[in-house]
């Protein structure tokens, strides 16, 4: 039985395969057929990922080429800004303490560096939702002339100048010719897989701990106030929402209307997910607050005058004082400490050594 | 393995197989020229024009994709569909000027393509070759392709250096600019044979760039860089810019 089926298997290949070579457009970039392959994680409870590596299969080689890359100086204009100069693993990969992130010649980024995990869930990412592919994303802080400054024709060059990534680029994709195609595919490779869901919250859905009095009662708060945008289990609901921030004058930073061009979605950010939440200060789209008091307290003493401002928020009642320290207790059980100090994501030039 | 399974394998190696053996209907070149005039001028990016407005302008780069391909021919309603292929047109680039296609044999009196970047690869991440964002057809900020690109100088222009410069993209709607054209072959349908190269000279006037549906002056507009209604404008007066001009049978 088995062997017929294999003797099938072949005569589809033999007969069908130049027909389907005609018929479906391959994505260009030839595969490493010794490569290893993984396999995408889901973890428990979280719906189906937007992002499935279907035209880009995940391996092993793929994997610790996005890895280099992200801890790639060179692929900045001073070759020393990399992808995780404002996205640290320590800090769920955003800016640990920064408000904004130092780009290019001291030049400082429009917005707060967002932590990096789960990102195979966004639909659209930065919290302008402006970039509507994982795969494409790094673009955008390349580019940009006060984060990365570069471009994808200098970092070609300088990469396929070192022997040490055309090595990297043939064990993951089959030959050594470096494309934009795929360095940004083994960035995906590594962005897609930074996958945080080993908190305690998690570990307390599966059964396996419990939560503390405090942390308990700041779940039920937060199920009841907080849940409806920041949704079971990522976090979030990946709206556009304003929350009634006023605009800074400096930065003048609109937000979704920029990308949009509508003006109800003026001063609209990204829900962001509260995922390792407490090691993401500072908060908010701009970094304006300071600790998760700071933050929490912007809900709970709101100004409801602005009728731009979500009418969830508007029309909630403030949090009571209490209320806002039990939140916290709970927002503590967010933290994924395994993924903050997961050796396979850790820059390869210190061998998986972590220093915490 | 189950019997049904396998009867499914059987079946697709067969029709596969089927596909396989049936002689190939006889294929042929086609290929398509692309002239850039100004009214009747050609374009040169040292000359200066005059537009439909009389303003003086010079353009330095002119860009634009084709894709989604279909010939088709009215009498028969036989229609053959490029498979996925998309060719960036590039003035400064006369090879990018010329796209060859193979196409199967027969006479085709309208040749139909997309002037910019189908909203599936826009939002299909990573691509190369045409696609390749190192050819400065892409936006980082916002994505998506820029589908047409024309840039130069006008003393009309109060932006710095004098410029123009319309980067026409956005592939969402309502702000949809990719626009489908369809060209019909002037007199006789031009004649794909299996044996040497049928050309198909397709002639596009830049003037029409600033009126063929909307007026738009460069003294009002000097630039146009952002998805919107204004480049959706742009793109309804660049879907009239190209014709037939001729035809040269092998």
């Amino acid at each position: 039985m088995k062997a017929r089926a294999v003797i099938l298997v072949l005569i589809v290949a033999m007969f069908g395969g130049s027909w389907l070579m005609q018929s479906f457009v391959p994505d260009n970039e030839v595969r490493s057929y010794a490569a290893d392959p993984l396999k995408q994680e889901i973890p428990y409870g979280f719906p189906p990922p937007v992002y499935t590596f279907k035209n880009n299969p995940l391996t092993q080689q793929g994997f610790n080429l996005g890895r280099r890359l992200f801890y790639e100086g060179r692929l900045s204009k001073d070759n020393y800004i990399a992808c995780a100069s404002c996205h640290q693993q320590h800090g769920a990969f955003s800016d640990f303490e920064h408000l904004l992130s130092h780009g290019d010649n001291n030049q400082f980024t429009l917005r707060n560096a967002p932590p990096l995990f789960n990102l195979a869930w966004h639909k659209e990412l930065h919290l302008d939702g402006g970039i509507n592919h994982i795969e494409v994303q790094p673009l955008a802080p390349i580019t940009a002339s006060n984060e990365m400054a570069s471009g994808i024709d200098s970092i070609i060059a300088k990469l396929s100048a070192d022997t040490s990534y055309t090595r990297m680029f043939k064990a993951a994709f089959g030959d050594a010719t470096i494309t934009s195609q795929r360095i940004l595919k083994a960035l995906a490779q590594f962005t897609g897989s930074l996958t945080s869901a080993n908190s305690k919250y998690d570990q307390m859905r599966l059964g396996k701990v419990q939560f503390t009095d405090m942390e308990y009662k700041g779940y039920q708060i937060f199920r009841a106030r907080c849940a409806s945008c920041h949704t079971e289990p990522l976090l979030t609901d990946f709206s556009y929402r304003n929350i009634g921030l006023t605009v800074d004058t400096f930065l003048n930073d609109l937000g979704r209307m920029r990308i949009t061009g509508l003006p109800e979605d003026s001063l609209k950010f990204k829900v962001p997910s509260l995922r390792n939440v407490a090691r993401t200060n500072p908060y908010m789209h701009d970094g304006r607050y300071w600790g998760l008091a700071k933050a929490i307290n912007h809900f709970a003493g709101f100004n409801a005058a602005d009728l731009r401002t979500d009418s969830l928020i508007r029309n909630g009642a403030p949090l009571e004082k209490t209320d806002v320290y039990l939140v916290i207790s709970f927002l503590h059980t967010l933290t994924d400490s395994s993924f903050l100090k997961d050796k396979r994501l850790v820059a390869p030039e210190f061998n998986g050594n972590i220093h915490q | 393995m189950r019997p049904a399974l396998i009867l499914l394998l059987l079946f697709v190696s067969l029709t596969a197989a089927n596909r396989l053996h049936r002689p190939d209907a006889p294929k042929g070149f086609l290929e398509l020229q692309f002239h850039h005039f100004i009214g009747k001028k050609i374009l040169h990016s040292d000359s200066t024009y005059l537009n439909h407005f009389n303003e003086p302008f010079t353009v330095t780069k002119f860009r634009y994709y084709v894709s989604n391909i279909v010939v088709s021919n009215s009498a028969t309603g036989k229609q053959y569909r490029l498979p996925d292929t998309y060719f960036l047109v590039n003035e400064a680039e006369p090879a990018s000027k010329s796209i060859r296609v193979v196409v199967p044999a027969g006479g085709y009196d309208t040749i139909s393509f997309l002037l910019g970047v189908d909203s599936l690869r826009n939002t299909s991440g990573a691509q190369t070759g045409a696609l390749d964002p190192l050819n400065d057809m892409f936006w980082t900020w916002n994505t998506g392709y820029v589908m047409a690109k024309l840039e130069g100088s006008s003393p009309l222009s109060k932006l710095p250096h004098h410029l123009i410069e319309y980067h026409i993209g956005g592939y969402k709607k309502p702000h949809a600019v990719q626009q489908l054209i369809a060209l019909k072959v002037p007199a006789k349908a031009v004649q794909v044979k299996s044996s040497g190269m049928a050309k198909v000279a397709i002639h596009a006037d830049l003037d029409k760039w600033f009126y063929a549906k909307h007026p738009l002056k460069i003294a009002d507009q000097p630039a146009c860089t952002t998805p919107g209604a204004l480049a959706v404008k742009y793109a309804e007066n660049y879907a009239q810019l190209f014709f037939i001009h001729s035809i040269k049978q092998p």
